[in-house]
């Protein structure tokens, strides 16, 4: 047998002595880790969407004629956080008939060049940089261009203090994993004490004998991991889809993978194993 | 004259103040040495024993291994002290939850291959204590006179200067009593020092090896038993 093998078997040791115990514990750090990412990931998310708060503008294209291309405004426009719409000259038509029925009648009366004065209309809402505005106002096929800030400032005060509560959150949880891997630790000292014990009796250095203690932690934050990542990619889509606060300022996708959540959860975890084990508080030979 | 491997000087060990368990246990032990330590039950040769391979301080004295004072050696010449010394405790201190072999990895996990039991030597105490079908096996199912026997062939996984052995044959028949005992015996002419604690009168007689008493804290070493 390996060396590596009989350390990951001794590490083993407690999850085999204690497995209902220790089972609980990593499904209850599991949700912990689930609520670290999904703050992580609605941060994120948030970032993005005061970005979009602050920056976005509605602008509205009146193109020459009803039969001119859109392609190049749309180009021009791209395609990242900008929704486009587009009206045609009847739909222009259909929708002033509620309040202007007898303009639209008047329009309607003079033929094929009364339908000329209402164009063809194109509304895009996002953020739109300016240079994109003045390629859109020099197109041939456009006839006017009108760009004005779309008003989500109210917004933005919601979203910043929401932020700082899903911090406030984030310290809460690193908090109650900080207790999780101390009872843990608790946990596993009997285990842990026999195994270091038996090993520095056999003259294996007393960094190398507490080995096991640490793979045992590193064990069952990576048991806790996997099941929180399967619970992340279980709910998601269900969360995003059914979260309609954003409104229109929600970016069409599910929630992205918060890769520094998770890194910032296993760093915590991987420093408070080492000092939990190495501080010889917890393990006395 | 053999150098001493093993040097007890004016041992004293008290767990209540002012109660000496023992007291002025002093002995010397070169290469190839064998000595009983013969008590009654409670006399204290456990913890003389756990003492002299440095698990436990003494209260007075000191015990000086190839060199090394115990008492204030740093972590790396115990570490290295313990590579050299093979213990046998009474307790046994194997992990229930592991196999015979795995046990028998740990004992070999911080020693160089040079140090380790040859494969021959090895199996021949595999076949001699009779574990040889039982490798795989976790310690707690088995009885307890096989434990002592995993125990005893842990020990024996690599090549010891010292072997300190705590009762090593009290949950044997007979027979195994007699065939590890000579097994320690061929290990001791092989040019190991052994410390064997027992309260086997007939053991002792029967082997003619040296022998200390340990008696109401007093120790006193026969030359022949």
């Amino acid at each position: 047998m390996s060396a590596a093998g009989l350390m990951l078997r001794l590490s083993l040791l407690p999850f085999r002595r204690s497995r209902v115990v220790i089972g609980l514990m990593v499904i209850s750090l599991a949700q912990l880790m689930l609520g670290l990412w999904f703050c992580g990931s609605l941060l994120g998310e948030i970032s993005e969407t005061r970005e979009y708060a602050r920056d976005a503008r509605l602008v509205t294209i009146q193109m020459k004629d009803a039969e001119s291309p859109v392609d190049a405004v749309r180009a021009a426009i791209g395609n990242g956080t900008v929704s486009v719409e587009e009206w045609k000259t009847e739909e222009v038509l259909a929708k002033m008939e509620g309040e202007e029925p007898e303009l639209v009648q008047t329009v309607r009366s003079i033929g094929n060049e009364g339908l000329q004065l209402i164009p063809r209309l194109l509304v895009a809402r996002g953020v739109i940089s300016e240079e994109a505005v003045n390629q859109i106002r020099l197109l041939t096929e456009v006839a006017r261009v009108d760009a004005g800030p779309s008003h989500h400032s109210r917004l933005l005060g919601f979203y910043q203090h929401l932020g700082l509560e899903i911090r406030i959150a984030v310290a809460l949880l690193l908090l109650l994993v900080l207790v999780q891997m101390v009872v843990f630790e608790r946990i596993q000292a009997r285990d842990a004490r026999e195994v270091t014990a038996n090993l520095s009796a056999w003259g294996v250095p007393a960094w190398k004998a507490r080995f096991p203690a640490l793979v045992s932690m590193l064990v069952l934050s990576l048991a806790s991991a996997g099941i929180s990542t399967g619970e992340w990619l279980f709910f998601r889509k269900w969360i995003w889809r059914n979260n309609a606060f954003l409104g229109e300022l929600s970016i069409d996708r599910v929630l992205s993978f918060p890769w520094l959540m998770v890194g910032v959860t296993f760093a915590v975890v991987a420093v408070l194993s080492v000092i939990l084990v190495f501080s010889g508080r917890a393990v006395e030979e | 004259m053999k150098s001493a491997l093993l040097k007890v000087e004016n041992l004293s060990k008290s767990y209540v103040e002012g109660e000496l368990v023992w007291r002025n246990v002093s002995f010397e032990l070169a290469r190839g040495d064998f000595l009983y330590i013969l008590g009654g039950s409670g006399a204290g040769k456990s913890s003389l024993l756990r003492t002299i391979a440095g698990f436990e301080s003494p209260t007075a004295g000191r015990v000086v291994c190839q060199g090394v004072d115990l008492q204030s050696a740093g972590s790396s010449d115990l570490e290295r002290l313990r590579r050299k010394i093979s213990f046998i405790p009474q307790n046994l201190g194997l992990i229930q939850d592991l196999t015979v072999e795995d046990h028998l990895a740990m004992s070999c996990l911080g020693v160089q291959m040079r140090e380790r039991a040859e494969d021959s030597v090895l199996k021949n105490v595999i076949l001699l204590t009779g574990l040889g079908d039982k490798l795989r096996k976790r310690v707690s199912t088995l009885s307890g006179g096989e434990r002592q026997r995993v125990a005893i062939l842990r020990a024996l996984s690599r090549k010891a200067d010292l072997l300190i052995a705590d009762e090593p044959t009290g949950a044997q028949d007979f027979e195994m009593t007699w065939k590890l005992m000579d097994m320690f015996v061929k290990l001791n002419l092989s040019g190991t020092a052994l410390v064997l604690a027992t309260h086997d009168l007939e053991m002792v007689r029967r082997l003619r090896k040296r022998c200390a008493i340990l008696k109401d804290g007093q120790f006193k070493v026969e030359e022949r038993a």
